[in-house]
């Protein structure tokens, strides 16, 4: 969570250039980790970081202050609604069917175990259903119905693909760990 | 249990503050790229406003094509002759060429090539048919020979005239200096003249004595 300062996004409002310059440099890495979070390629992702800053610029009257977080948190969805917008353009979600999905124990709290570079990683490599899923939901912190409303899928959907994308890291985290010769718990 | 676990990877998730290893764009690009707005939605837009136009002219364009439509038909309703200006009164004398006809004749001429028969038309209402075929302005000597050629027929040529608009015949009198314009009916007149002769007789008046007798000759050509 980066903060910026009321002034800062006044002079933003007005068309000060050094102004925009400084939050562009200063919320460029974290919105630039959201949008590859989604999309997993970096041309994509930068694209989709570009569109949202000058869609963020454009519409920045419209923005009102309610704390230093609130930029932020303002400008993450900007780039989240941008990264789904991208993934439905380009016809990315793959969904797997309801039937095929299993119910995963959550007992199991070994992703967490894990570095934070880990497990931006491992989101990478989950399939795009299942990632995009996952982001909304455990990261973004959505509940299903709103995930389903925004894509366009029903709840159940929502959640097999969830309980999908957490069995897929638990295998990957058991396979890393496999792998460096220790045991998984 | 799963709350708990989400809420540790949202935190570390959150807590990344650079970029991934081995990426490392650069800021002022990046920023110049911004600020242009040189991105893909950008040239989306450019041609979307080159679609618009395009659409505004295709109507425009049609409009302006019925204009000449319009305009074309009005000429094609004129017949497509050679038209000259049926005030112009060509003067050549009969026996001999004179200058002065020479260089009127040398004018209409080029009267006809700088002026093309629709251009021609739009300037004035009086036209004058003449053949279909490409007019060439003539040398003094042509001008000279064709003369002597117009000098050989017996009759003086009269042009036919249709007016375009009023529907008037007029004409265009080629005078060569040779005096009366005879038609057929005269011709005939004069090589066989008939003369009528009226005499009239009246009673002498009481001043007769003083008065001298009339003898009245009528004649009729």
């Amino acid at each position: 969570m980066i903060k910026i300062n009321p002034d800062i996004i006044k002079k933003c409002k007005k068309g000060d250039t050094s102004a925009q310059k400084h939050v562009f440099e200063k919320l460029y890495t974290p919105m630039y980790r959201v949008c590859m979070r989604y999309l997993g390629i970096q041309a994509d992702a930068e694209d989709c970081l570009m569109r949202g800053m000058m869609k963020a610029f454009q519409k920045l009257d419209g923005f009102d202050y309610k704390g230093e977080l609130s930029f932020y948190s303002w400008l993450r969805t900007i780039m989240v609604n941008e990264s789904l917008m991208e993934i439905r353009k380009k016809n990315y979600l793959m969904l797997v069917p309801e039937e095929y999905a299993h119910n995963t124990s959550d007992s199991a709290d070994i992703i967490s175990t894990l570095a934070a570079e880990e497990i931006f990683d491992m989101i990478l490599e989950l399939p795009l259903g299942y990632r995009t899923v996952f982001n909304l939901y455990v990261i973004e912190g959505f509940a299903h119905a709103e995930i389903a409303e925004k894509l366009q899928i029903t709840e159940s959907t929502s959640r097999t693909q969830l309980a999908k994308a957490r069995a897929v890291l638990q295998r990957m985290v058991l396979k890393t760990q496999l792998h460096y010769g220790t045991d998984a718990r | 249990m799963a709350l708990t676990q989400d809420k540790n990877i949202k935190e570390k998730i959150d807590s990344l503050t650079g970029l991934p290893d081995g990426y490392t764009p650069s800021m002022e690009s990046k920023w110049e790229l911004l600020q242009t707005g040189n991105t893909r939605p950008a040239k989306r837009q450019y041609l979307y406003y080159a679609a618009v136009l395009l659409l505004l002219l295709i109507p425009a364009w049609l409009m302006m094509n019925k204009k000449n439509e319009n305009i074309s038909s009005v000429r094609k309703n004129i017949p497509a002759t050679n038209k000259i200006a049926a005030t112009d009164k060509i003067n050549i004398g009969k026996t001999s060429v004179t200058e002065e006809a020479a260089k009127r004749n040398i004018k209409a001429n080029h009267y006809y090539s700088q002026n093309t028969p629709s251009i021609q038309n739009l300037k004035t209402n009086a036209v004058v048919e003449a053949p279909k075929k490409e007019i060439v302005p003539m040398t003094e000597t042509e001008i000279s020979r064709n003369i002597i050629i117009a000098d050989s027929i017996p009759h003086p040529m009269i042009v036919n005239v249709e007016h375009s608009k009023k529907h008037k015949k007029r004409y265009v009198e080629m005078d060569f200096d040779d005096g009366e314009v005879h038609t057929d009916k005269r011709n005939d007149m004069v090589q066989n003249p008939v003369f009528k002769f009226n005499i009239s007789f009246g009673m002498a008046s009481k001043n007769a004595g003083n008065e001298p007798s009339i003898f009245q000759i009528k004649k009729t050509f």
